[in-house]
């Protein structure tokens, strides 16, 4: 129970204070000394003592007003003592770095400086390491839900799932190819057009019209192993990487070899050349090489280069390119003038990563169209 | 018979010498010199009061003396100047701080804190022609400047007993016979209300004092602690908060004492009033009631002769205490 304030009673006591007799006249023996009456206003004193001194001070006037005048006194000194710093030790005040470290403050600016530094660091990375095939290399055709969408000319994209119909319609492109009628230009035409409609239906991606057969769609490429398709004069395409697995490159090549095969058979059926009717084996022995387990790069890179020594033809990135007096021409390239750049240097690095995987594809000196713009690399 | 200091002698010395090691500044004094002082205070505080102190009760006793206060004024007392240089420097201010608050002036608070520092240093001699000083009477257990206080406050006391027959401990009393003198004379009219017949006073009178008698009855028969707490409130005007902290408990616990005491004082008052004079309980509520409205009248009388006493005092000279 919660007990109240008497009012009746305050208000008796405050009255009886005047009224309240003297204390006994104590002896002044009797009374407690400066040191007992300070000892007991600091509550420094043993128990019983204090017990002792207790029933004194409740009895004896004079001792408990002059223990209530000290406590009084010392009440009142503490707060000027708090002000005016003389006895209380003042820390010396703190530096304003330390504050700033005492406090979160710290924290958040770590934390802040970390995230900048972080992305700094990544922004440079990126700048140092720049994908090959970025979007503007164009290594991956861009999907057709894109604006515009893939025109005639474009070459429709090839989806990861789509591997097997690629699988499947590629030999028939390529087949396609094989039995297209005499006249080349309709019947690569025709033969492209077909390919183009069954791989298009597929979703693979074959080459355009003004160029050659080439398959030219990688299926989800690596990002090592990203290929450059070919944009010839048609319109630049903007593409997406797309991983692509040891088995779909594989299938491309393949299919792009039996493309050649095709092509060189017909140009040696209507020029009666027998050079191209030797560059055909070649073709089909890196066919068959092909197919098997596929190699490393380097170990591609030799098996193409010694298939650019035995063949006229050969295709890389989607680009077919012809050997002639130890250069590779690209089959675009219509005699325009071309811009000289040597391998190493800092204008060969600033090409586009699809293109300099083609040059070092090829080896030696390459001439070759990229963006509608004629390159000699040597 | 062996005292307890020569009882517990190894002990005393261990505790003596930890506490020399505690002091900042031993001032050169060595466990011979201080340990007189020890064994005198432990007499004093500890064995006086409980016979059975142990080893661990004085350790803990000698524990709690403060080091470098005591070897301070030991030191004054050796007549050494830099720790007497140490002393002035120190607590000049709380002396004087002291005196101002007791005296009634800025001139007899410089004469008081002048007094205060002789009486320190020893100016009077005994028969012996010993200094006689004050300084041996600090034993360490309270703080140097709750001493210095308390000295002040009991010189000031002394001074003014001597010199002024109203500076007395009782004056409350004596203002209040003022009071009822100046209410009794015509000259005072104004300040009583005569709202009364003359009966009527009389018997309010009276059964005020039989109030304030039970009152007064049943403040003497608490507990001691109960009435010390009571007394420094009500007759002293400290605060709860400074009460509680002489007894060393929350503002809080002294609160709920303070009502605790009401409570049985309200109790005993009431019994009292049924009990000595027969009232009934309506009676007694109506009586202590109308006392304790009453007030207003006896505040009114109370100030006029307060700011009347003020004047004489100003007159004499004095201070109040």
């Amino acid at each position: 129970m919660e007990l109240e304030f008497d009012k009746e009673i305050d208000a008796l006591l405050r009255k009886a204070r005047s009224d309240s007799p003297a204390g006994q006249a104590a002896p002044d023996s009797d009374h407690l000394d400066a040191d007992e009456i300070s000892a007991f206003a600091e509550n420094a004193l043993p128990e019983m003592t204090r017990q002792f001194y207790t029933a004194h001070l409740a009895d004896c006037d004079r001792c408990r007003k002059t223990l209530s005048s000290v406590i009084s006194m010392r009440s009142e000194a503490a707060p000027e003592a708090a002000s005016s710093g003389a006895f209380i030790p003042i820390a010396a005040a703190a530096p304003w770095w330390t504050k700033f470290l005492a406090g979160p403050n710290l924290a958040y600016v770590m934390g802040t400086l970390v995230l900048l530094f972080s992305g700094f660091l990544g922004y440079l990375v990126l700048q140092r390491n720049p994908r090959p095939g970025n979007a503007e290399v164009s290594s991956v055709y861009e999907p057709e839900s894109r604006a515009g969408g893939p025109s005639a000319a474009e070459e429709p994209q090839l989806l990861p799932d789509a591997n097997a119909s690629a699988n499947t319609n590629a030999p028939a492109a390529a087949n396609t190819m094989a039995n297209a009628p005499r006249n080349p230009a309709n019947s690569m035409t025709t033969s492209t057009n077909a390919a183009t409609a069954n791989v298009a239906r597929s979703g693979v991606t074959v080459g355009s019209a003004d160029s050659s057969v080439s398959a030219v769609e990688k299926s989800p490429p690596t990002t090592a192993d990203t290929v450059t398709p070919s944009a010839g004069a048609a319109a630049p395409r903007t593409v997406r990487e797309l991983p692509l697995t040891a088995r779909d490159e594989r299938q491309l090549e393949l299919a792009n070899e039996k493309d050649n095969v095709a092509l060189a058979e017909q140009k040696s059926k209507q020029t009666g050349n027998k050079r191209a009717m030797r560059e055909a084996p070649p073709a089909k022995s890196a066919l068959s090489k092909l197919e098997g387990p596929r190699q490393n790069n380097q170990d591609n890179a030799q098996q193409s280069g010694n298939m650019t020594q035995a063949s006229a033809g050969r295709t890389v990135g989607g680009k077919y390119f012809e050997l002639r007096q130890n250069v590779w021409y690209d089959s675009s390239y219509r005699g325009q003038g071309t811009k000289t750049v040597r391998r190493g240097t800092s204008d060969f690095l600033r090409l586009d990563g699809g293109l300099r995987y083609i040059v070092e594809e090829l080896g030696g000196a390459v001439v070759i169209v990229w963006k509608q713009k004629a390159y000699r690399i040597q | 018979m062996i005292t307890p200091a020569e009882k517990y002698k190894a002990t005393i010395d261990e505790a003596v010498a930890h506490l020399i090691s505690r002091a900042e500044n031993a001032r050169g004094l060595i466990g011979d010199d201080v340990r007189p002082r020890i064994a005198s205070t432990l007499e004093k505080y500890l064995f006086r009061q409980n016979a059975h102190a142990g080893h661990d009760d004085i350790k803990t006793f000698v524990a709690e003396i403060r080091a470098d206060d005591l070897c301070l004024i030991m030191a004054c007392e050796r007549g050494d100047e830099k720790a007497w240089e140490d002393l002035l420097a120190n607590f000049d201010s709380t002396v004087k701080s002291a005196a101002r608050k007791i005296a009634a002036g800025a001139e007899d608070a410089d004469d008081l804190a002048s007094s205060i520092w002789a009486e320190l240093y020893g100016l009077r001699q005994d028969a012996d022609g010993v200094r006689k000083s004050k300084l041996g009477y600090y034993s360490g257990r309270g703080s140097l400047a709750g001493w210095l206080r308390a000295v002040v406050s009991q010189m000031a006391v002394d001074q003014f007993r001597k010199q002024s027959r109203l500076v007395q401990i009782e004056e409350p009393r004596e203002f209040e016979k003022l009071a009822e003198e100046s209410s009794n004379h015509s000259g005072n009219d104004h300040v009583v209300s005569h709202a009364k017949s003359p009966e009527e006073l009389l018997t309010d009178k009276e059964t005020a004092g039989d109030v304030t008698e039970a009152l007064q009855t049943a403040v003497a028969a608490l507990e001691a602690e109960d009435k010390l707490i009571l007394k420094m409130y009500y007759f002293d005007d400290l605060k709860l908060k400074d009460i509680a902290a002489v007894f060393g408990y929350h503002e809080a616990t002294a609160s709920r004492k303070l009502v605790r005491v009401q409570t049985e004082i309200r109790r005993s008052v009431e019994k009292t009033l049924r009990s000595r004079h027969g009232w009934n309980d309506g009676e007694v509520k109506r009586h202590l009631s109308e006392t304790a409205a009453g007030l207003g009248i006896s505040f009114e009388k109370m100030f006029a002769v307060l700011l009347a006493a003020a004047l004489v005092q100003e007159f004499i000279g004095g201070g109040v205490l």
